[in-house]
């Protein structure tokens, strides 16, 4: 997941992965501290977006959410999605 | 007979998730609390007038069904938008400035999950079903409430709460309360994350051994013990004999309470019906008693004591000896509330900073409003400069707002003439912002911890405007004392010199937003070794709060009426009243705050000679805060 993102806050991220918006979602290391995380996700119109670097047990937790949203949760939560 | 004492006080670690979905003939829903929750709903449409500000979920007030949620503008204003497709769509106010929304959600920021404590629920089921707290949450406990019993002295007719209206009393036992304070102080393990429980109820002092509670919560390692109280106990005792009172007060502050949390409506009778006439006592023995740190809390409803918001901060400011500050707190609609209902009495952050503006002639604007991630900004700066992980407020930026002012000269009564914000000689965001910029070199290993520290020195002039700054408090020496000598007695100090003014504003049914819970770092300590967000606990109440206590509870009032059980003496204004009236405390607190204005009717009739004739006069006093 490598073209050009758009910068996004991890609640509008959440968001967005609640309704079922966000198909992809992965932890990118960040070399700005080093060790620190930044999440990238596509949506359903491949448009890319990743948040700013966060500590890295933040960057996993929020990246539970949104994984689980995306995968799990928003099918239920939407109807007719 | 307790039926608590029949549950076990030992809880494996992770306990299984309260809710969990199950699905069935292509229809899905969440068991909770023996209730079949339902899931799912369409994704409400932006109309042309609105922009689209942000998704996320919701409840259907009515059925509580999860529901896709969209945030939206609308001439300069934010609504909540979602649609049941049993109880159809409902809109609500979220927020009611955008340009402010803007400026306070720039300050988002990530937390540090359950510090040390690890899951206390596995996950069975998305946000809010799953409390609490699971792996999911992104906050520690910052304040830990501890219902200490739900019996009360006041029958508020909006309250559904207390002991009568719920049908049972809820007390836990002193065993108990040691087990939730074990379960909040796992959150500390291996970290320096400080616990603090606010001991609420119902009206936590007419439970007999709140004493002992006290000092159970200190025995189990609580660093910071608040008392959340109306203060009439306290006022009652004081008013009958002032040494009972601040006997009382001592003994709360000897067992380890620190601060005090009282409701504080309005200054006048007819607004802060509540406790009007009892709160000068309580501040007083709070004062005598040497427990100074009271924070008052006015729970504020959009006409009706929204026009008093400037008044409070003067009743506040002119008992800056005992009073810390004011937490104002937006109303939360709790129930079914119709819409004209709501409409009325609806009002959010961005009005009470509205309100503060006007009614303090512009002294405290907006602007001096930061939302609480703010204070975690601050404290990833320490976090980095010492290797230690302390608490990190990082909530939700829609969850709270706050500003510290400063009194600038009194009048004749003690009332402030001008508050100074800290904002008038302090560059708040530029100082939070060299923080987090120092703090992300430092843990680049870019930025020394040692040249951090200069540099934050040298800047520091940059930041402060000395000239603007009140003649009481030396900035540079606290942030000097903070930050080079890591002395944190120079926040006690500015905390003394400083009025805190705060709004903190719980969610109901109609305003939810999930992503605000997810965040939440209020909560509540539950009996069974569960801990609550706020808005959880108090907003799906029949699947959380009563579901838990009602199985936890001390006695049943419906079979105890028949044996004439009591649960508990409601206080008797008329008993007190004349006393109080009689007393000058009661008259010098609000003196400069409120005025008397005394009318009189003349009853006159005309005689047979077409004279006036005088036949009664009347006069009544008013109250009114016109001067």
């Amino acid at each position: 997941m490598s073209s050009s993102r758009e910068n996004i806050s991890i609640i509008e991220l959440e968001g967005k992965a609640i309704i079922g918006l966000i198909v992809d979602v992965e932890l990118e290391d960040c070399s700005n501290p080093s060790g620190w995380k930044k999440i990238i996700a596509r949506d359903r119109n491949g448009t890319m977006y990743e948040t700013k670097c966060i500590e890295p047990q933040a960057a996993k937790r929020n990246f539970l959410v949104i994984s689980s949203y995306a995968s799990r949760w928003s099918n239920l939560i939407v109807e007719n999605k | 007979m307790s039926k608590g004492k029949s549950f076990s006080l030992q809880v494996p670690r992770t306990i299984p998730s309260p809710g969990r979905i199950i699905s069935a003939n292509g229809k899905s829903w969440i068991e909770i609390a023996e209730r079949r929750i339902p899931l799912g709903g369409p994704l409400p449409e932006v109309k042309g007038d609105e922009r689209l500000i942000r998704y996320t979920s919701s409840l259907c007030p009515d059925c509580l069904r999860l529901l896709p949620a969209i945030i939206v503008e609308r001439d300069n204003k934010l609504y909540i938008r979602k649609i049941c497709p049993d109880h159809g769509l409902i809109e609500e106010l979220y927020f009611s400035d955008y340009s402010m929304y803007s400026r306070l959600m720039k300050w988002e920021e990530t937390g540090k999950g359950l510090g040390g404590a690890g899951a206390y629920t596995s996950i069975g089921a998305p946000c809010p079903y799953s409390c609490g707290l699971c792996t999911m949450h992104e906050n520690h406990t910052a304040l830990a409430n501890l219902v200490v019993t739900n019996r009360c002295d006041l029958s508020c007719f909006y309250c559904f709460f207390y002991a009568e209206r719920a049908g049972y009393v809820y007390e836990p036992s002193i065993e108990e309360i040691r087990f939730m304070a074990r379960q909040l102080k796992r959150q500390s393990n291996g970290l320096n994350i400080h616990t603090c429980v606010q001991v609420t109820g119902g009206e936590p002092t007419v439970r007999e051994d709140l004493i002992d509670v006290i000092k159970a919560l200190v025995e189990e390692g609580v660093d910071y013990i608040q008392l959340n109280t109306n203060g009439i106990t306290i006022a009652r005792k004081f008013v009958d004999n002032p040494n009972d009172g601040v006997s009382y007060v001592r003994a709360l502050r000897k067992a380890g309470v620190s601060v005090v949390y009282m409701s504080f409506d309005g200054v006048t009778p007819k607004v802060n019906w509540k406790n009007h006439y009892e709160a000068p006592f309580a501040i007083e023995a709070f004062r005598r008693g040497g427990l100074p740190n009271v924070v008052l809390v006015p729970t504020v409803l959009r006409t009706i004591n929204d026009h008093q918001l400037g008044d409070i901060i003067r009743f506040a400011g002119k008992h800056i000896d005992t009073v810390r500050g004011v937490n104002f707190q937006p109303v939360s609609l709790t129930g079914r509330v119709s819409k004209a209902y709501r409409e009325r009495y609806r009002i959010t952050i961005a009005d009470v900073a509205a309100r503060v503006e006007e009614q303090t002639n512009g002294e405290i604007p907006k602007d001096a409003w930061y939302p609480v991630p703010v204070v975690a900004k601050f404290v990833k700066f320490i976090d980095a400069i010492t290797g230690k992980y302390y608490d990190t407020l990082s909530n939700h930026p829609m969850c709270g707002a706050a500003t510290y002012v400063f009194i600038d000269n009194i009048d004749t009564y003690g009332v402030p003439r001008r508050f100074i914000p800290i904002t008038e000689f302090f560059d708040v965001e530029g100082f939070i912002e060299y923080l987090d910029e120092a703090r992300i070199g430092i843990e680049s290993k870019r930025l020394g911890k040692r040249i951090a520290l200069v540099k934050l020195l040298l800047n520091l002039r940059k930041y402060l405007d000395t000239a603007k700054m009140p003649k009481n408090i030396n900035m540079y020496k606290i942030i000097f004392n903070v930050f080079i000598r890591g002395n944190y007695d120079a926040i006690k100090e500015f905390h003394y010199k400083s009025l805190f003014l705060g709004s903190m504003h719980f969610m109901d049914r109609y305003n939810y937003d999930v992503t605000r819970v997810r965040r939440c770092n209020i909560h509540y300590l539950m009996p069974d070794g569960r801990i609550i967000p706020f808005c959880v606990f108090n907003v799906l109440e029949n699947l959380y709060r009563d579901y838990v206590q009602k199985k936890y509870k001390k006695y049943d009032l419906r079979l105890s009426e028949i044996k004439g059980f009591n649960p508990g003496e409601k206080y008797k204004r008329k008993n007190y009243i004349n006393k109080i009236l009689s007393n000058p405390i009661y008259w010098n607190a609000y003196r400069g705050i409120i005025y008397f204005k005394d009318r009189e009717e003349q009853e006159v009739m005309i005689n047979e000679s077409g004279e006036e004739v005088l036949l009664k006069v009347t006069r009544t006093s008013t109250m009114t805060t016109d001067s």
